[in-house]
């Protein structure tokens, strides 16, 4: 039997009025794995934690946090989970100190020495007697993840974790989270920063209009293009053509005489043989690596 | 980079409570507040010491002393420790969906009706550490001022027993007034989930409560109709202007200048007026938390 993943998502929907914002989501997190959750604005991400967090019911599916199923296990699995959902939730009149203390109480207090220990992992050991409201964007974002660990969460969810952090944070947070995902804790972040989630995560989800739009690791997702360049000869005529396929819509035109394309079936000789049976030879087909920027453009914005 | 060790994790309604008093205790309005009401209680005291029926009396008829002293400590007390719980039970759960902050706490296990729970719970335990010193300080104006006016505390002891019942039930009305007023704004702050609109709301129910008793008083004299004076009996706030009366059987100046109901409740009913308020509000703030998504 298989070790109970860290987040599993079965056919999950989450309706408001006749709005459908998630449909028929499934995916798997396994323990340890740093997860990256990706989608434009609107996709679904931010309502999709939420039924994570218990903050919002599912309308269908299931959805299991740690094993157990959510929201009815909610209680004794969400103390286990470090959230930092949206902009980081924190009291300005308080100290982040303070701010750590309050929410420490909540689970039933912490001491004070992992307080400031916390806040010396955020960088923040300097400023933690400082109100929360003379913070700047990057600090809050920094003491919302300490807020997050404060009991060392099995699962750390978190949305936009770099939001604010200049390129030294952001490298910090990158460790940490490795750190942290070495040690046995499970990442899920949702961030529009492509970059830094390919940096950090071993696969992705991305959502379009709150259905899975892919799955997978991020290999395969740039490789997974289905665009070739081809060079061919009568360049202009291919492309008039190609453009006249239900297929080849995005056809454009490439450097010195090629043509990129979409493949009707994703696979190069499919191509070639289309081009052959329209009068045009090919004298090289090669496939289109993309970087996870335009994977993902590709993949949210084709319904567009 | 060193990882900091797991710390216990739980979240439970005792946790929540020192949670809430820890958040209480950072929040300056609610002991600046305590503190305007305590300076009142002084200036009441010492206002006090220039009355000549209390002077007169103290010394061989100390019934009526306390009977002339103590409604308007006590009126200070309700009016300034019910605007301390209205704002601090309101503050406290408008503050988490103002600010976002509901969403780490819920989203950390804590049940949200254990939530408004320890929120009441907090305020209430807040409002019984004001009731102690105010009693405290009122027992010490008031010793204070029988040493003024007969230069020992024999006055104290002369007291009669009924004297003793008057003090404990004047500290029961206060404590009943302070918990309906807690309930007041936390349920309104819970159904309305909002800080500002918590805060507004709970300071103007009072007013409106009490210029409802005026309107209904109004519309029974002109049609002289049985359900103005039912609808004014079961109004919360005219209903606490009357508790000191209702509870210890005797008029007091000061809460027969505020409106009061058309119908004469007794005991009993009047308490039941109070606690319908108490329960109804907490039960709206729990059936508001529960049910449905938090957006916010």
């Amino acid at each position: 039997m298989s070790p109970a993943a860290a987040l599993e998502l079965r056919s999950l929907c989450k309706r408001f009025g006749p709005k459908e914002v998630v449909t028929d989501l499934s995916f798997r997190v396994e323990p340890g794995e740093v997860f990256g959750f990706l989608g434009p604005n609107g996709a679904g991400k931010t309502t999709t934690m939420r039924m994570v967090l218990g903050l919002i019911r599912p309308s269908a599916g299931k959805l299991l946090v740690l094993g157990e199923e959510m929201p009815a296990g909610g209680r004794r699995v969400l103390p286990q989970v470090g959230p930092l959902v949206e902009t980081p939730a924190l009291y300005p009149n308080l100290s982040g100190r303070d701010n750590l203390a309050v929410f420490g109480a909540e689970l039933g207090g912490v001491p004070w020495s992992r307080v400031d220990e916390l806040l010396a992992l955020v960088g923040l050991g300097d400023r933690g007697r400082d109100r929360v409201a003379r913070y700047s964007l990057g600090m809050r974002q920094r003491l919302g993840l300490a807020v997050a660990l404060l009991h060392r969460p099995r699962l750390l969810l978190l949305d936009e974790p770099a939001n604010g952090l200049d390129p030294a944070g952001i490298r910090e947070i990158r460790s940490l989270l490795r750190n942290l995902s070495s040690a046995g804790t499970t990442v899920f972040i949702s961030s529009h920063v492509l970059g830094e989630v390919e940096r950090v995560c071993d696969r992705v989800a991305i959502l379009r209009r709150g259905r899975l739009a892919y799955l997978g690791d991020l290999s395969s997702l740039r490789a997974s293009t289905g665009t070739f360049l081809v060079r061919i000869e009568r360049a202009d005529e291919a492309l008039q053509w190609l453009r006249a396929q239900p297929w080849g819509g995005s056809a454009q035109a490439g450097p010195d005489g090629t043509v990129e394309v979409l493949s009707p079936t994703g696979r190069g000789r499919d191509l070639n043989r289309a081009l052959m049976g329209a009068g045009f030879f090919a004298d090289s087909l090669v496939p289109c690596e993309r970087d996870l920027e335009e994977a993902f453009l590709q993949l949210t914005e084709e319904e567009r | 980079m060193p990882l900091p060790d797991a710390a216990p994790a739980r979240a439970g309604l005792k946790a929540a409570v020192f949670a809430e008093l820890a958040k209480l205790r950072r929040q300056r309005p609610t002991w600046i507040l305590a503190g305007a009401v305590y300076l009142l209680l002084g200036l009441v005291l010492f206002a006090l010491t220039q009355d000549p029926l209390v002077a007169s009396t103290i010394g061989q008829r100390p019934l009526t002393a306390l009977e002339q002293m103590l409604p308007s400590v006590q009126f200070v007390f309700s009016a300034g420790v019910g605007l301390i719980m209205l704002t601090t039970g309101s503050r406290l759960v408008g503050i988490e969906y103002s600010l976002g902050t509901i969403r780490i706490i819920v989203g950390r296990g804590t049940g949200r009706a254990q939530l408004v729970l320890a929120k009441l719970l907090a305020t209430l335990l807040t409002g019984a550490g004001l009731l102690l010193g105010y009693c405290l300080l009122a027992s010490l104006g008031l010793s204070l001022i029988a040493l003024h006016f007969t230069g020992s505390l024999a006055p104290m002891g002369r007291l009669p027993m009924v004297g003793w019942r008057d003090l404990v039930l004047a500290v029961a009305s206060c404590a009943i007034s302070a918990t309906a007023c807690a309930a007041v704004g936390v349920g309104l702050a819970a159904a309305t989930r909002s800080l500002t609109a918590g805060i507004v709301l709970s300071i103007l129910f009072f007013p409106l409560d009490n210029a409802l008793a005026l309107a209904f008083r109004g519309l029974f004299q002109l049609n002289h109709l049985h359900l103005w004076q039912a609808l004014s009996a079961a109004l919360l706030g005219p209903t606490l202007n009357r508790l000191p009366e209702v509870l210890a059987g005797q008029g007091a100046a000061v809460s027969q200048a505020l409106p009061q109901p058309l119908l004469q409740l007794p005991q009993l009913a009047a308490l039941g007026v109070v606690a319908a308020w108490t329960v109804g509000l907490l039960a709206l703030a729990l059936l508001t938390s529960v049910r449905g998504d938090i957006l916010d």
